[in-house]
């Protein structure tokens, strides 16, 4: 299902019927045809075709956040493991430990807030809330691995700091990252499509789930499946996404008995 | 015979604190003031049950960690004054070591070929057909370089750990524990190797095991351990009432098994 979802959010100017962002208000409120698989939203515009653009913010929008929080969480961890209970580790552990002791989502809200709405910003709120996370975990498996034989034995045998990470480390724990960060992807579609439902997201003109689920709460008695098929997808696809997750981790589990 | 290693009144003491707000601190003396010499090409034997301070002695004559009384000296150089990596580059490679657990002292990502080179590769030496030869030394194919650890049984993972240790030609190899987890064929299979090649190499080899019969069998003088102390160093052990205490305990439960 979630690979499903990633070949309509790539290919969704092929496989979309209509143009997502065309108004037309004499097409308002539409139950579904043939014109409109789902039907149209207030404005007239295809909700089938906002739902696969959508697909393609709240994905590329993830898969960014995601690349950026595990980017700098995989380099504190990192450092902070390999150089652990010196003074480097200390820091960044108090800065984690700052940073987790807020309550992620209200940190978000503010920092959003503070850049104002858009896409971009709220990347960036999310990415400065959820790498702390990340190098957390990271900073653990570091120190787990550090003190296997093989790494000792590396040491004994000269490789330095730079090979001891690249040769020894991370191709041991990348199995372990890659299950966190499938895990996180559900929670990060939710916290962005959350981010847009409350107006700080996407703009009320771009197709994403979150600002349509917005747009369509006025009409909710009038149109119910203007609100329906948005939470309908995103609780798909959060779900698919978490199944994938869950089935990873319970390989690693099984790896490492 | 000149000496290649020696450890001068070396003393390491853990300090242990236990959590909680009174945070007393309780000293655990896991090395007490040893010393002892060991001689170019000999084979020199450590016995001493779980937890008498051996893998802290392996760890402080490989660099690993630092004693907090006393010299350990290698040919002429004191590594206790060593103070960063680079000073030490050119004693790590005279020095290797073949760790207990043969499962996990290799990395599991890496090819054995890799794995045997990567001593060659930190210290830029040339590694042409270096991983064929050194395997077929310690009596496995040259055919399996590109196998990986899990493809291997326990006795062949532990050939490779000591094909890695010798890719260096190193003046010495530590064996912690290195024939413990084996069974008593595989077990005796590495020992004859390994006196192979002591022969072939002439090189010195610490052997720590708390199997006393196989450290009389191999090697040249053996030191029982205690509590972190050396209590006695012996060539040969004679009737038991000649020796220590501990040691005559050790020799007759040799003798009831």
């Amino acid at each position: 299902m979630a690979s499903i979802m990633i070949v309509l959010a790539i290919f969704a100017p092929i496989l979309a019927p209509n143009d997502p962002n065309k108004i037309d208000v004499m097409n308002s409120l539409n139950q579904s045809s043939s014109e409109f698989p789902l039907g149209t939203d207030q404005l007239g515009r295809c909700i089938f075709s906002r739902l696969l653009y959508g697909a393609r913010t709240s994905l590329t929008v993830t898969a960014m956040v995601l690349v950026v929080t595990i980017t700098i969480g995989t380099l504190v961890g990192t450092l902070s493991g390999i150089f652990s209970d010196r003074l480097i580790d200390k820091l960044f552990t108090a800065l984690c430990e700052v940073l987790l002791a807020f309550p992620g989502i209200l940190f978000a809200l503010v920092i959003a807030g503070m850049l104002g709405p858009g896409v971009l910003n709220i990347m960036i709120a999310i990415a400065i809330v959820s790498w702390a996370k990340y190098a957390r975990v990271i900073r653990g498996l570091v120190i787990g691995t550090k003190n296997a034989d093989y790494v000792k034995a590396a040491r004994v045998a000269g490789t330095n700091h730079l090979h001891m990470i690249t040769w020894h480390i991370l191709p041991n724990i990348k199995n372990t990252i890659g299950t966190l960060i499938v895990t996180d992807i559900g929670s990060t579609i939710l916290t962005i499509s959350g981010l847009s439902f409350i107006g700080l997201g996407a703009q009320a003109s771009e197709a994403e789930w979150g600002m349509m689920i917005n747009e369509a709460r006025m009409y909710i008695i009038k149109s119910p499946q203007m609100i329906l098929y948005p939470i309908v997808t995103i609780i798909i696809v959060v779900l698919a996404f978490n199944l994938i997750g869950d089935a990873l981790a319970s390989n690693e589990e099984l790896e490492g008995l | 015979m000149e000496a290649l290693v020696k450890m001068n009144k070396v003393t390491k003491i853990y300090k242990k604190t236990n959590p909680g707000l009174r945070k007393n601190s309780v000293n655990n003396i896991a090395v007490d003031d040893i010393s002892f010499a060991i001689a170019r090409g000999e084979i020199f034997g450590l016995i001493g049950e779980s937890g008498c301070g051996k893998t802290t002695l392996v760890n402080l004559m490989l660099g690993l960690i630092k004693p907090d009384r006393g010299e350990i000296v290698i040919d002429t150089v004191d590594i206790t004054k060593l103070k960063s990596n680079r000073e030490f580059l050119p004693i790590r490679k005279r020095m290797q070591a073949v760790f207990q657990n043969s499962s996990s002292s290799l990395n599991p990502q890496m090819t054995l070929k890799k794995i045997i080179t990567e001593p060659l590769k930190n210290f830029h030496l040339p590694e042409q057909g270096v991983a064929e030869e050194l395997l077929e030394d310690v009596g496995l194919s040259a055919s399996w370089i590109l196998r990986k650890p899990a493809q291997l049984s326990g006795g062949q993972r532990q050939r490779v750990s000591i094909a890695r240790a010798l890719a260096l030609k190193p003046d010495f190899i530590i064996l912690d524990e290195a024939t413990s987890n084996l069974d008593v064929i595989t077990s005796k299979q590495i020992i004859d190797l390994l006196k192979k090649l002591n022969d072939k190499y002439k090189m010195m080899m610490l052997f720590i095991s708390h199997d006393i019969g196989v450290v009389d069998d191999f090697c040249h003088r053996k030191a029982i351990m205690k509590n972190g102390e050396i209590l006695e160093i012996v060539k040969q052990f004679g009737p038991p009432e000649n020796h220590h205490p501990y040691t005559q305990k050790l020799l007759q439960a040799r003798l009831h098994i």
